[in-house]
């Protein structure tokens, strides 16, 4: 599903004296299957833009359009269930969601919600728990008796089963420890590309924003100072820092590398085999060190 | 300098489970902590670094060994208070533990339960809201916070009661780079110019490389035990228990394998980078 938000505008507290401009005119296109990540700091207006997407904010001015549904401001959204159904949301912490007495009623909740039968949600809870790496024997138990890493699989599964088009991945690692955090990465890459999501993730993480993304969108003070691939935003050193954001650790050594060796380069190199592949290339091209 | 002569916290033979029918959650845990270090415990969530931590603030008691903490045992009813006074632990979610309704409030909650008299309390409110850099928000509410400003407010009323021993239990874990960041900064700065002694839990792999020693947990038990330089010499083992390395660890030992003739030495950037440069120009 496409994403397009046409000149769109938010506001807070409109037309009070706490009135605040949180997105300002945001020209912005997502291709249906593609995964955007969103970047920026604290307060440049990430979450507000992505839960635009699934209309749990409205636009004060503009509009926003998902696939061919749409939402403008000042008209009414009669579609705001179907809309819910394709935009699936892993918000921060989504275990902290978790409700029902066992793991299946929580999975089922959401496409009963829907209008789902409740056989047909029962598979498709059998099928999403596996999705996740999960064993089906869990099913029956309850979700608060899980491990912390589990208990965001359940919650994940749960999206799963309503099978959403889009999925809006909030800081989907946050608290994690770093195995979890590889873990979860790595089942969102493949759910995205077996599911055919179109995956827009909010992320603190440069690395994983490089990582995994085909474009990513950097916000600042609620607007969009930067769209584009990986490898473009990323040679942007200099606005890069302006707007507060690191590299990826890959290319901050290659940085501090380069330095040292009086070489003015700088590469887009976002994972540890391609940083050495790299360090061995320049150390081979200037005196042929490596034989 | 940290003198290991002076141990401050002393472990010995602890285990602990939460009843007699489950395994051990520490399984004959023996360690010190010495005055004025900056001690890294790491492990997979489930190992037992939360568990111990609340054991050294005597919140829970071992089933069977001892601690103590300034050679007070954590079972002496009458030292307990002593102990959980000198001994502050950072949380961490920091909404759980805002519990005042202003940033004054918070921080001044501690010291009155502490018994600490006005005139004492005002002076010790100023200067640890000044230390933390939080004190132009003493008149504000939670709301109003950050995750890293929230934090500084719970440090700060830890601080107010003077402690030679400060936790952090996976305190930055919630916080964006910039709030775990002026934490660190904030710590190093306790650490170094105050001499309080800090116990980090982290799963934070750059933060353990800048401890003066570390501790290695997996299923209840202390696998590992040195300074950072020495354990990361070798990765089998870190690897043995599925644990991530530190970024420079990786890249040192991918270069390795490459066929790049490099010490085992480096644990900074800066340090692999002279290796590198070292490498090139003497050839």
């Amino acid at each position: 599903m496409d994403i397009i938000f046409n000149q769109l505008t938010h506001l807070y507290h409109p037309k009070t004296p706490f009135e605040r401009i949180a997105l300002n005119t945001i020209n912005l296109e997502m291709a249906s299957q593609s995964f955007t990540s969103i970047v920026g700091e604290t307060g440049s207006g990430k979450s507000t833009l992505v839960q635009h997407i699934n209309g749990l904010l409205k636009p004060s001015s503009g509009s926003i359009q998902i696939g061919s549904l749409s939402i403008e401001a000042g008209k009414k959204v009669s579609n705001l269930k179907e809309l819910r159904k394709q935009v699936g949301m892993v918000f921060q912490y989504p275990e902290h969601q978790l409700f029902e007495e066992t793991v299946l009623k929580d999975i089922c909740f959401g496409p009963i919600n829907f209008g789902v039968p409740e056989a047909e949600a029962e598979r498709r809870a059998q099928w999403a728990i596996k999705q996740v790496g999960l064993d089906t024997d869990i099913l029956s138990r309850s979700p608060f008796d899980l491990s912390g890493g589990q208990m965001r699989r359940v919650a994940i599964a749960g999206v799963l089963a309503i099978d959403p088009k889009v999925v809006i991945l909030d800081e989907p690692t946050a608290g994690l420890d770093p195995k979890g955090r590889k873990d979860i990465m790595s089942l969102f890459k493949q759910l995205h590309k077996e599911r055919q999501w179109t995956t827009i993730m909010v992320t603190h993480s440069m690395e994983d924003a490089a990582y995994y993304s085909d474009q990513i969108v950097v916000m600042n003070k609620g607007t969009v100072a930067m769209h584009d691939s990986p490898e473009n935003v990323f040679i942007q050193i200099d606005e890069l820092k302006k707007l507060g954001l690191d590299l990826p650790q890959t290319m901050q050594f290659l940085r501090l590398f380069y330095a040292k060796q009086k070489l003015n380069d700088i590469k887009p190199v976002f994972s540890i085999e391609e940083t050495a592949d790299e360090i061995i290339r320049a150390l081979s091209g200037e005196k042929g060190v490596i034989r | 300098m940290i003198h290991k002569k002076n141990r401050i916290i002393d472990v010995s033979n602890v285990y602990y489970r939460y009843d007699k029918e489950t395994n051990w959650i520490l399984e004959d845990i023996n360690l010190s902590v010495y005055q004025g270090e900056w001690l890294a415990i790491t492990g997979h969530n489930g190992s037992g670094k939360s568990t111990l931590a609340k054991c050294l603030k005597g919140l829970i008691m071992p089933e069977k060994g001892t601690i103590s903490v300034h050679h007070w045992d954590t079972t002496d009813k009458e030292k307990l208070w002593d102990i959980r006074r000198t001994v502050g632990m950072v949380f961490q979610n920091p909404d759980n533990q805002f519990v005042g309704a202003t940033v004054k409030d918070d921080v001044a909650f501690g010291m009155e339960n502490s018994g600490i008299e006005r005139k004492e309390m005002i002076k010790r409110l100023e200067s640890s809201l000044k230390q933390v850099r939080m004190f132009d928000y003493m008149d504000r509410e939670p709301h109003q916070l950050s995750g890293g400003q929230k934090q500084r407010v719970a440090i700060a009323g830890i601080i107010a009661l003077e402690p030679s021993i400060i936790i952090l239990d996976e305190a930055t874990s919630m916080l964006d780079p910039e709030g775990r960041q002026s934490i660190m900064k904030l710590m190093r700065h306790l650490n170094q110019e105050n001499k309080i002694t800090v116990i980090s839990i982290t799963h934070d792999l750059e933060e353990v490389i800048h401890a003066d020693r570390m501790i290695m947990m997996n299923d209840g038990k202390v696998i590992k035990e040195g300074k950072p330089r020495d354990l990361f010499q070798s990765t089998t083992d870190f690897e043995k228990i599925g644990l991530d390395l530190p970024f420079t660890i990786k890249l040192r030992c991918c270069l390795k394998e490459k066929g790049l003739e490099i010490s085992d030495n480096a644990l900074f950037e800066e340090e692999l980078v002279n290796e590198l440069w070292t490498l090139y120009s003497t050839n």
